[in-house]
């Protein structure tokens, strides 16, 4: 009987507490990235290159190897991925490793350097390489911190519903529109006609929409209906009903999407910045011995 | 007259459902009100919008009534008129579309919805309408665009820049592409090669080789050069700075050795597969380290080479003398000075050229020879003069000097006689004119108040203008003259008028020839003798021992005694007290011959080396002290080329160091 409860257990808890790629077992591959950034700062510390540090000393080659060889399998994680398999080098250690051992980058190659930079190929390589760093770390804290959000704004609601409900509400604004005058039936059609997922990059990353047909409509017509008196049935009030509907639907819809940008636009640097890296830190390395 | 209105709906599967109906009368009215004839349900149509209506058969007029257009033939007109029964039309009302024909004679309206009513209900990808995939360019096309954008512009061009000026002289200025490879600016010697990657990249992947520096440095004729040919060699006229001339080359092979340790021959390997050979120039000589000066040769070089130098030269069969050197507190080889080994008496140089007052070279027609100073040196310069009595403040000279020199110190010092170069480096010789006549008085006779004095070098004018002195020739002994009286009188111009006066007087009482005052004058303790030592014979008759003094001695290693102002102090009863003693023994050298150098230990009492490496008990005060602050690897008459530099920004520490050292 035990040995058939135990196995159970063993696989609750298994399952039951979670192991993401940066705590993979117990920060493995940080412990190991960290201590590799030890030896190369002890190494650079103990060795006194003359007349000063380079990247073409004998510590600066290895120190160089090593990172190109990081940059190459670093870069594979892209092909990883898309195959996964579990245990030992499952995609998730893949993945540990690929943040730790990138973060160690940071030091190899600054090291490598010897912290002589100028308007080259040298440190152009350098500078890619920095910034894939950097939008990766970018990346990873967004992934930290937005998944809640994302799930909060949503409140259970799918895309496929957000985009039902604007669907909705169009419509009924257009029926109830129907009996308005040109005037306010063309500011209902502009709210209309307006693309709910348009605004461009800058306005779906801040969530900042100045040009909102929706809300511009309607604080046209509560402009104008201000002094107007209250009649009852007026198709104007019903109108403003569903603006300010149509509103906070877009509002839920635009912090979606919001969210979701900042999630996905640091891979639109990583990926494309790591080819521009890769080709300069070719041309980085063929220069070094074309002109040996 | 009727018009047959066909309202066509579409199912979600898309199939059409159309309804008719039909209006009788001559005109139809199209707008978004219910009461319109053709309602639509459109809020880009006025509620009254436009009117269709038949004046005549076969002409149908279509005519705004809201003052907002309408979509005819893909213009917005207000006004349109077709022929149903021929042409036909189609009209455009916001999102609607009205087809206009003719259907057995009734004038038909097909109207239909073309566009969806609101944005949000058109047809969209949810999965990428979420996503940022149309607002930024795809990954995949930046990716592909950066790499031939970088591959191009960083390493097409720079290979195209070089094949294009490959084997050319001087590259015509402008913008190349291969400067984008440049990983540091040049020193400020090579500046004007910025522009020029190809005058030291000669070839591509071959590493820069020593043909490419010689292409500038011409002066390569010390390649195969040995210390002494070496010394020879250098002086003022030197073409240029030097490719080779510190060792010859089959000497500096072997002295590198192979690599000892693990680290050493992994070097060594890459450096053989890689096509990197050893001994190049760039090997010291790095660029591409920042603009400015080149920076200093670092001692870590010199002991690559120098520690263990003497075995690995012995091994390979080298008979050489030069010892092994890791840093001058630890470990150098004793001073070897250049000294005198004795004039070539056989084939003796004439005077006249060794004369230095005529512009002669003192040191010609004497052997020289390189001595290991292990202990205190020998060397016969010619004179007969010994420190000890000259410095002594109790003894006659002292005496001597202080009736002289009234309040100049209790007794002579070294600077009475020796006189710094001008530079400052090192002494001039010592002239008999100068420093020891004013003791050593040459006076033979007064003349009118001028004292008559011998001429000092001219041994065969001494001899005449004694023979002179006695007028006629007749013969003539100084008898009864103390023979002290003439040949070391007192000094002073009383003395000189003085023994003047006595030799004439002599003379007058005692004529002959002057045979006997020659003799005498030139005797061991007489006026020449006392100094130097003297043959008679030759065709002068008599003949002077040559009288050299070296000026240098160290000629691999530099001294500058300017640096060493420092070590000046006074005596506790303010008499001055040159520092010279406390490195030049003289006060206790009683020999002429003694050579007067410090020795090595005497150095390293002060200099302890690049990093203070020193032997403890030996020092008295630090001075971090590297190769290069006596030495340069390619080594000429001047300075080494560290101390050329010094208080200037860039001077490394060390030598900033030296010049701030104050000694107690």
């Amino acid at each position: 009987m035990l040995m058939v409860k135990n196995p159970a257990r063993s696989r609750r808890q298994r399952t039951s507490s979670h192991d993401g790629f940066l705590q993979y077992r117990n920060f493995r591959w940080a412990k190991i990235a960290a201590a590799i950034c030890v030896a190369a700062i002890a190494a650079y510390l103990m060795i006194d290159v003359q007349p000063r540090p380079n990247g073409g000393s004998a510590e600066g080659y290895i120190l160089g190897t090593i990172g190109a060889l990081l940059i190459l399998w670093l870069t594979l994680l892209g092909v990883r991925k898309r195959a996964m398999t579990p245990g030992r080098w499952s995609l998730k250690a893949w993945t540990s490793a690929h943040v730790y051992l990138g973060l160690s980058l940071i030091v190899i190659a600054t090291l490598h350097t010897g912290f002589q930079f100028g308007w080259n190929v040298h440190t152009l390589a350098y500078a890619l390489m920095m910034l894939v760093i950097a939008s990766g770390i970018w990346g990873i804290s967004m992934y930290g911190a937005l998944p809640k959000a994302l799930s909060d704004n949503r409140e259970m609601m799918t895309e496929t519903q957000m985009l039902e409900a604007l669907r909705s509400i169009d419509r009924q604004l257009h029926d109830a529109a129907q009996p308005l005058d040109q005037h306010h039936a063309d500011l209902v059609q502009s709210s209309l006609e307006q693309d709910p997922f348009g605004g461009g990059l800058w306005a779906r990353l801040t969530g900042r929409y100045r040009r909102c047909a929706t809300r511009a409509a309607q604080a046209e017509l509560r402009r104008e209906g201000a002094f107007r008196p209250k009649l009852a049935d007026d198709p104007l009030e019903r109108i403003d009903t569903l603006l300010e509907r149509k509103g906070a639907i877009l509002h839920r819809v635009r912090r979606h999407l919001r969210l979701k940008a900042l999630l996905e636009v640091w891979l639109y640097v990583h990926v494309p910045v790591t080819f521009a890296l890769i080709s300069a830190l070719s041309a980085h390395i063929v220069s070094v011995f074309f002109y040996w | 007259m009727s018009f047959k209105i066909i309202t066509i709906a579409r199912t979600s599967e898309g199939r059409e459902i159309p309804r008719e109906k039909l209006v009788e009368g001559n005109e139809v009215g199209v707008g978004r009100l219910s009461e319109n004839d053709i309602h639509l349900a459109d809020l880009a149509v006025e509620p009254r919008h436009a009117v269709i209506s038949e004046p005549a058969p076969g002409r149908l007029v279509i005519e705004s009534i809201s003052g907002l257009g309408f979509g005819f033939d893909g213009r917005t007109v207000m006004r349109a008129e077709i022929d149903p029964a021929s042409a036909g039309g189609e009209l455009r009302f916001g999102s609607h579309r009205l087809k206009l024909g003719t259907d057995d004679g009734t004038i038909t309206v097909t109207v239909e919805r073309v566009e969806a009513l609101s944005d949000s209900a058109e047809e969209k990808d949810q999965q990428t309408v979420f996503t940022l995939r149309g607002l930024m360019p795809g990954k995949r096309v930046s990716a592909y665009t950066f790499l031939a954008l970088i591959l191009a512009a960083f390493l097409a061009w720079p290979i195209y820049t070089y094949a294009s000026a490959h084997g050319e002289k001087i590259r015509p200025a402008g913008v190349h592409g291969d400067k984008s490879w440049e990983s540091g600016p040049l020193s400020k010697a090579h500046a004007n090669l910025e522009n020029d990657c190809q005058a030291c990249h000669v070839d591509a992947f071959v590493a820069v080789r020593d043909n490419a520096c010689e292409a500038c440095h011409t002066d390569v004729h010390g390649r195969d050069a040995t210390g002494l040919e070496r010394v020879a060699m250098n002086g003022p006229g030197r073409p240029g700075p030097a490719a080779y001339d510190h060792a010859p080359e089959k000497l500096l092979a072997v002295a590198r050795g192979g690599p000892q340790d693990f680290g050493g021959r992994v070097k060594a390997f890459f450096k053989r597969t890689f096509n990197k050979p050893e001994g190049r120039c760039v090997d010291c000589h790095t660029e591409h380290e920042g603009a400015g000066p080149m920076p200093a040769t670092q001692q870590a070089f010199c002991a690559d080479c120098h520690n263990g130098l003497q075995g690995r030269l012995q091994s390979a069969g080298f008979n050489s003398a030069i010892g092994s050197a890791t840093d001058f507190g630890l470990q150098h080889p004793e001073f070897k000075p250049l000294i005198l080994a004795g004039f070539d008496g056989t084939h003796p140089v004439p005077f006249a050229k060794r004369d230095a007052r005529a512009g002669g070279n003192p040191l010609l027609g004497w052997r020289m020879q390189r001595t290991v100073m292990s202990g205190p040196i020998q060397m016969q310069n010619g004179l007969k003069f010994t420190h000890a009595q000259h410095l002594s403040t109790t003894n006659g000279v002292a005496e001597m000097w202080r009736n002289v020199s009234p309040g100049q110190g209790p007794g002579m010092d070294c600077q009475d006689c020796h006189k710094t170069d001008p530079s400052g480096t090192r002494y001039q010789p010592v002239r008999m004119e100068t420093a020891c006549q004013s003791c050593h008085s040459l006076g033979l006779q007064t003349v009118g108040g001028t004292v008559r004095q011998l001429p000092h070098g001219e041994p065969a004018q001494v001899i005449a203008d004694i023979r002179a002195f006695y007028g006629s020739g007749g013969s003539f002994r100084p008898t009864g003259l103390p023979v002290a009286r003439y040949t070391r009188s007192r000094p002073g111009e009383v003395n000189a008028e003085r023994r003047s006066a006595d030799l004439a007087r002599a003379a007058a009482l005692l004529p002959g020839k002057g045979d006997a005052l020659i003799r005498a004058t030139f005797a061991p303790g007489g006026v020449c003798g006392e100094c130097h030592t003297v043959s008679m014979g030759g065709p002068d008759g008599v003949r002077i021992a040559p009288v050299a003094q070296p000026t240098r001695y160290l000629r691999n290693g530099w001294f500058d005694h300017r640096a060493h102002d420092n070590l000046d102090v006074r005596g506790t009863d303010g008499a001055r007290r040159w520092g010279c003693r406390d490195c030049h023994a003289a006060e206790n050298s009683n020999a002429a011959s003694d050579l007067l150098l410090p020795t090595l230990a005497t150095c390293q009492a002060c200099h302890t080396g690049e990093n203070g490496a020193h032997k403890a008990a030996l020092v008295r005060s630090g001075t971090a002290s590297s190769c290069a602050m006596c030495h340069d690897y390619h080594a000429d008459e001047g300075a080494p080329w560290v101390l050329k530099r010094k208080g200037k920004k860039t001077a490394p520490a060390n030598q900033v160091a030296m010049l701030q050292v104050r000694w107690r």
